[in-house]
C-alpha cells in the first residue's frame, strides 16, 4: 500500500478534527433530543390536568425557625444555640400536634397559623433537611476531602442554579422544571401558551431544550410600551407582511407571536379579573400576626396570578381557555438572606424576636400559601395542583449576633389536596453544633437530595419511573427515588 | 520578491500598530467616592477619632477599636484570646492600614479563584484553611506579610481582631466584610470589599 495514499498533512488533520468534535458534540445532542422526543410519545396518554407551582424563596430561608421541634430536650437544644436573637420562646410556637416515628414533633413560626390549618387538613407536608448533594454525605465524609460534595457550597448564585438544575455536579444546561416540560409537552401539541411560565422573570428552573419559558407579570401577559389602539394595528399589519431577509422575518414572526399570544393570555383571564371572584382573597398587603407594620406582598400577587392562569389553563378552548394539561409555575420572592436584622430583638424589646424581616416573609408565606391553596379548592382543582418551596440554602443554626448565615440542608413545604399531608418527611437533624448532621457551625448536611425531593413531584406530575433517570440522571446514587409524600 | 517583502513588512507594522493602540491600557480616572462611601469613611473616621488610646483585645492591633458603648446587640462581639503556646507563630500586629489588609486579603481570594475556577468556599476557617494550602494543589495564598492574621479560631481577622464576614455571592464574587474600629458587624463603620 503507497503510503502517501494514506497521509494527511497537519492542517487537514485539524480541520477533520475539529468537524468530528463539532459533529460528535451535536450526534450526542441530537440522541439527547431523541430520548426526550421518544420518552415524549411514550408519555402522550395523559388526559388530565395537573401543574406545578414552584416557590422560590431567594436568598437562603431560615428553616431553623419554620418547622420548630416541640420535643422539650430538643426545643430547649434549639433554645440554647439560638438565643437571645433568634429563638422563638416555645409558648409562641404553633403545635401541629404530629409525632413521627422518630418521636419528633414539630411545630411552626408563630406567623404562620395558615399553614397550621393546611397541616391539620392534610393538605400540607414537610420536608426535612433537603438539599444539594452528589452523592449522600455523613459529617466524617464531608470533613474528608476524598469525598464528593456540591461545587462552590455556601455561594448564593451556585446553590441557586443547583436547586433549579438538579443536576448538582454538571454545568447548567437545562432546569428540571424544563426537563419535565419538554418531555410532557407533547400531550398538548396545539396549546396557545407555553407549558412553561414564570411570575419571576427568567430562571433556571423552567429552562428546557424544547419548551420555552414565558414570563408574565401580576397583572398579565408583558405588553409593549405606549402601543395599542390603531398603532398597534398598524404594527400587526407591518409584522404580517413577508420579508426577503430571513432574520428580518424571524424577528417579525417572533414578535408577532409574542403580541398575539399575550392577547390571548390577557383575554383567557378577564374571567377572574374581578378580586371578588376568589371567595378567600388573596392579600395585597401582609401583616405579620406577631406584629410589625404592614407590607405589600409580591407572592400574593403573583400565585394569584398563578391561580389565573390554572383557571384559563384548565379552560376548555371552547370556553375561552386554553385547553391544556399540564402546566409549570415558577414564583419568587426574596430577601431570606438575613445576615443582620432578621428579627428586631434587643435587650429592651426580648419579645421582638418574633417581629421583623423573617417574621414578615413568613406570614407572607402562610397568608399566600393558604389563599392559594382554597383557590385551588375553589376551582375544584385541589388535587390538580400541587405547590412546593425552594430555596438557595437553609441557614446556620447558631445566632451570628444579629441573623444567621449561609448554611446547607433546609426544611420545606409542599401543598395540595393530592399531598400525603399532616405529616413530616425526611430526617430532622440533630439540633447540636459539631453534632452528626453538622459540617461544623451549624450548617445541616441534608440528609436527602433535592433529585429525590423533586422526582418525586415530577413522579406526580407525570413523568414515568423509566424517563425519571433523563429528567434527574444523579437520581439513582440515592436508595429512595420516591420519597411518598404525594 | 523584493516587493512582497517590503508589502509583507508595511503590513506587520500596520498591525502592529493598531495592536499598540488595541491592547494600550486606558488611562485610568480617579475614583469617585459614592455617597455611601462617604458617609462610610466619615463614620470609620469619627470612630477612631473617639477611640481610646488603646483598646483591650486579645490580638493586639495598632488600629484602636472604637468606644463599643452602643452596643445595639449582645453577643455581638467575640472574645479573642492569644494562641496558645506551640500554636502557629504569625505576626499579631500589622502596621498597614485597614483597607490596604483588605485589599490583599481580596487579592489572596481572587487569586484562589483565578487558579480552581472558583473562590473559597465555607465559614471564614474552611476559607483561610484553604487560602493557606488546604487545596486540591496545596498552594498556599496566606501571606502574613500582606497583614493577614489568624485568631485561635483559625478564622482570619482585621487589623481590629475581628473575624472577616465572607458573604458567598456566587463563585467569582464575594463581598469581604470587616466590622470596622467599632467592632461590630453590620454598622455603618463597617468595611465592605467585593
Amino acid at each position: 500500500m503507497n503510503d502517501k495514499n494514506i497521509s494527511i498533512s497537519r492542517r487537514d488533520f485539524i480541520r477533520r478534527a475539529a468537524c468530528a468534535a463539532v459533529g460528535t458534540a451535536a450526534m450526542t445532542s441530537a440522541i439527547r433530543d431523541l430520548r426526550f422526543m421518544n420518552a415524549a410519545v411514550a408519555q402522550t396518554n395523559i388526559m388530565d390536568y395537573k401543574a406545578l407551582v414552584c416557590i422560590f424563596l431567594a436568598g437562603g430561608n431560615d428553616s431553623n425557625n419554620m418547622i420548630l421541634p416541640t420535643v422539650t430536650s430538643e426545643y430547649n437544644n434549639y433554645a440554647a444555640i439560638r438565643t437571645p436573637v433568634l429563638a422563638i420562646p416555645s409558648s409562641a410556637i404553633l403545635s401541629t400536634g404530629y409525632t413521627d416515628n422518630a418521636g419528633h414533633s414539630y411545630g411552626l413560626h408563630p406567623a404562620c397559623p395558615q399553614l397550621q390549618t393546611l397541616f391539620a387538613e392534610g393538605k400540607l407536608a414537610f420536608q426535612l433537611n433537603t438539599g444539594t448533594l452528589v452523592y449522600p454525605l455523613t459529617r466524617s465524609q464531608y470533613q474528608s476531602s476524598l469525598y464528593k460534595k456540591p461545587p462552590q457550597l455556601f455561594s448564593h448564585a451556585d446553590q441557586v442554579t443547583q436547586w433549579q438544575t438538579s443536576i448538582v455536579d454538571q454545568p447548567a444546561l437545562t432546569g428540571w422544571g424544563g426537563r419535565c416540560a419538554d418531555l410532557l409537552n407533547a400531550v398538548q401539541p396545539n396549546a396557545p401558551i407555553s407549558l412553561s411560565v414564570s411570575l419571576a422573570g427568567a430562571n433556571t428552573f423552567e429552562v428546557g431544550n424544547i419548551v420555552s419559558q414565558y414570563a408574565v407579570s401580576t397583572s398579565g401577559a408583558i405588553s409593549l410600551q405606549g402601543v395599542s389602539g390603531a398603532r398597534l394595528a398598524a404594527l400587526t399589519n407591518i409584522l404580517g407582511l413577508s420579508y426577503p431577509n430571513l432574520q428580518a422575518q424571524a424577528y417579525s414572526d417572533v414578535a408577532e407571536h409574542s403580541i398575539n399570544t399575550g392577547s390571548l393570555l390577557n383575554n383567557a383571564i378577564t374571567a377572574t379579573t374581578n378580586a371578588n371572584y376568589w371567595t378567600t382573597p388573596f392579600p395585597t398587603t401582609v401583616t405579620s400576626p406577631t406584629g410589625g407594620s404592614a407590607f405589600t406582598s409580591s407572592l400574593s400577587a403573583q400565585l394569584k396570578m398563578v391561580a389565573r392562569l390554572i383557571e384559563a389553563g384548565n379552560r376548555a378552548v371552547a370556553n375561552g381557555g386554553f385547553g391544556m394539561k399540564r402546566q409549570i409555575f415558577f414564583c419568587q420572592v426574596g430577601g431570606y438572606d438575613l445576615h443582620t436584622g432578621q428579627t428586631t430583638y434587643t435587650v429592651n424589646n426580648p419579645n421582638n424576636v418574633l417581629v421583623g424581616p423573617h417574621a414578615n416573609l413568613m406570614a407572607e408565606l402562610s397568608q399566600g400559601m393558604f389563599a392559594f391553596q382554597r383557590a385551588m379548592e375553589q376551582l375544584g382543582l385541589s388535587n390538580k395542583v400541587t405547590s412546593f418551596t425552594s430555596s438557595d440554602f437553609g441557614r446556620t443554626f447558631p445566632c451570628n449576633g444579629q441573623g444567621s448565615d449561609h448554611g446547607w440542608g433546609s426544611h420545606h413545604f409542599i401543598l395540595g389536596g393530592a399531598v400525603h399531608g399532616g405529616q413530616a418527611y425526611g430526617k430532622f437533624p440533630t439540633l447540636a453544633i459539631n453534632g452528626p448532621d453538622d459540617t461544623s457551625t451549624g450548617r445541616w448536611i441534608p440528609t436527602t437530595a433535592i433529585d429525590q425531593y423533586f422526582a418525586t413531584l415530577a413522579t406526580w406530575f407525570g413523568v414515568d419511573a423509566s424517563n425519571l433517570g433523563t429528567v434527574f440522571p444523579n437520581l439513582g446514587r440515592f436508595a429512595t427515588p420516591n420519597l411518598g409524600f404525594i | 520578491m523584493k516587493k512582497n517583502l517590503w508589502e509583507a513588512l508595511a503590513v506587520l507594522v500596520f498591525f502592529g500598530v493598531l495592536a499598540y493602540f488595541f491592547f494600550k491600557p486606558e488611562a485610568t480616572k480617579p475614583p469617585v467616592a459614592t455617597e455611601k462611601e462617604l458617609r462610610q469613611a466619615v463614620a470609620i473616621q469619627a470612630a477612631l477619632a473617639s477611640a481610646p488610646a488603646k483598646a483591650v483585645t486579645a490580638i493586639e492591633s495598632n488600629f484602636p477599636a472604637a468606644n463599643a458603648s452602643e452596643k445595639v446587640l449582645p453577643n455581638a462581639t467575640q472574645t479573642f484570646v492569644p494562641a496558645p503556646a506551640g500554636a502557629r507563630q504569625l505576626p499579631e500586629i500589622t502596621t498597614l492600614e485597614p483597607l490596604t489588609v483588605q485589599e490583599n486579603v481580596r487579592t489572596a481570594i481572587r487569586n484562589y479563584g483565578q487558579r480552581f475556577g472558583g473562590n473559597p468556599v465555607g465559614s471564614n476557617e474552611e476559607i483561610t484553611r484553604a487560602l493557606s494550602g488546604e487545596n486540591p494543589r496545596q498552594v498556599n495564598y496566606f501571606n502574613a506579610e500582606a497583614g493577614m492574621r489568624v485568631n485561635q479560631k483559625g478564622e482570619l481577622v482585621d487589623v481590629w481582631g475581628v473575624a472577616f464576614f465572607f458573604h458567598q455571592l456566587s463563585a467569582s464574587q464575594m463581598e469581604i466584610r470587616s466590622a470596622g474600629p467599632d467592632k461590630l458587624m453590620w454598622t455603618l463603620d463597617d468595611i465592605v470589599t467585593h
